[in-house]
């Protein structure tokens, strides 16, 4: 028999066509109740180093899923210092920061390695504000941090799939900055890959559907830092119960380790700050990218809702470093504490007290460090809420 | 008989097509080499 007797073309574009609108129909289904379970905090298998990337909906469901409406959210973002990198998932600083709040609270942690203020946790932020009525964004805040509104390129997907999405509204002050960086994104090949993914998805729902299946039932994508097995469903993966003990003491005693942090601390120090004649500035291009950066990564209505917390390094490496870096250190986190508070966030510097133990390395915060971490933001926290009559 | 069966394999093999082509939008949506976080 003659194979072209077999072939329909009409028909089989029809499958094609029944075929692909069958997933756009799950994927809006998925959209709408897709969360991570058991949730306390990202970790390595459901993030993007192990190529699972968490859509917004997972954010935003998985947040209504576990905070009541009437609570007060406070929404932890940020970096793996806030994450909690140094300490177990049962011993979390914001389980501790929960404690403290009490039940008027509820307190939930997206802050994810590397992620700076507007990134990742900052998106989730911006979509849980049109949900929540009472809501509080804490989050680390270091100098050098984003490059622009959208975040870093890692995570600056979760930015634009909600732009398209239209899952969070922009004040008329920025609208001009982000259609800027719109088209300036369009000009690069990264950059228009971001953009038509976000766009496309923004039809068909393919994130959603596909990270959905990758969550639940199979991992689609592979790669060479595979979890457990290539396609292991991500929510069997596990927050791994680390011996941060033995870790904290091969930090201190591998001069290697130690040696990278100290490397860290001058890089950061050097990068940022000059000292002219025995007086400190940060460096001129440096001080107007970093005020242009931090004031346009939220608007001035939702700053009075965001604690920025500046944090310190571990004493041991910076007694390592030279006394003109040590110095500089201290300028550059007064100044970007000061430079918060005049763009209208509310902030807060954090470690000049703490000892070399409430360290992991030269910048995670080991369990003590989380607890005396807990303490700060939680008081704050407190006055904030009074002050936007929370409570 | 023959031309339900042949419907519905070209049907059928249309479905999976489009499944796969909304697949591969995703799968070509995601970086294809994996972030490397270092910590310093």
């Amino acid at each position: 028999m003659n194979i072209r007797q077999w072939l329909s073309p009409k028909i089989f574009f029809l499958g094609i066509l029944i075929g692909f609108s069958i997933c756009i129909i799950l994927g809006i289904i998925v959209s709408r109740h897709d969360k991570l379970h058991h949730f306390t905090r990202f970790f390595y298998g459901i993030q993007p180093q192990q190529q699972f990337f968490p859509t917004n909906f997972e954010l935003l469901n998985t947040a209504l899923h576990k905070v009541n409406k009437n609570k007060i959210l406070v929404l932890i973002g940020g970096s793996s210092i806030f994450k909690g990198v140094g300490q177990n998932k049962n011993e979390l600083w914001s389980l501790r920061l929960q404690k403290l709040l009490g039940d008027r609270f509820s307190v939930l942690n997206y802050a994810i390695d590397s992620a700076t203020l507007p990134d990742f946790g900052g998106v989730a932020f911006r979509i849980l504000k049109n949900h929540y009525h009472k809501i509080i964004f804490v989050s680390t805040c270091q100098v050098g941090g984003p490059a622009s509104v959208d975040g870093q390129p890692i995570f600056n997907y979760l930015f634009w799939d909600g732009y398209y999405h239209h899952l969070f509204n922009f004040e008329k002050s920025e609208k001009k900055n982000i259609l800027n960086i719109r088209k300036q994104e369009f000009k690069t090949a990264g950059g228009l890959e971001t953009h038509i993914a976000s766009f496309m998805d923004s039809l068909f729902f393919f994130k959603p559907l596909w990270t959905w299946v990758g969550y639940h039932s199979f991992f689609t994508v592979w790669n060479d830092l595979s979890y457990d097995h290539p396609f292991q469903a991500r929510k069997d993966a596990q927050d791994s119960i680390i011996d941060f003990k033995s870790i904290q003491k091969d930090q201190k005693n591998n001069p290697i380790s130690f040696q990278l942090g100290i490397d860290f601390i001058n890089r950061i120090v050097d990068g940022s700050v000059d000292m002219i004649q025995y007086s400190l500035r940060i460096k001129p291009g440096m001080a107007e990218r970093e005020k242009q950066t931090l004031d346009q990564a939220f608007p001035r209505s939702f700053r009075q809702n965001i604690l920025c917390v500046v944090t310190n390094e571990n004493p041991d490496h910076l007694a390592q470093v030279s006394a003109k870096i040590q110095l500089e250190n201290k300028y550059l986190l007064q100044y970007t504490h000061k430079l918060l508070i005049d763009l209208g966030y509310n902030a807060i510097q954090i470690g000049d007290d703490f000892v070399a133990n409430d360290f992991l390395d030269a910048r995670h915060f080991a369990k003590s460090g989380g607890e005396k971490t807990a303490d700060a933001v939680a008081l704050q926290v407190k006055k904030i809420a009074k002050n936007l009559y929370y409570l | 008989m023959t031309s339900i069966l042949k419907n519905f394999s070209n049907l059928a093999f249309g479905i999976i097509i489009g499944i796969l082509l909304h697949y591969l939008l995703y799968r070509y949506s995601i970086p294809a080499k994996a972030f490397i976080y270092v910590a310093f």
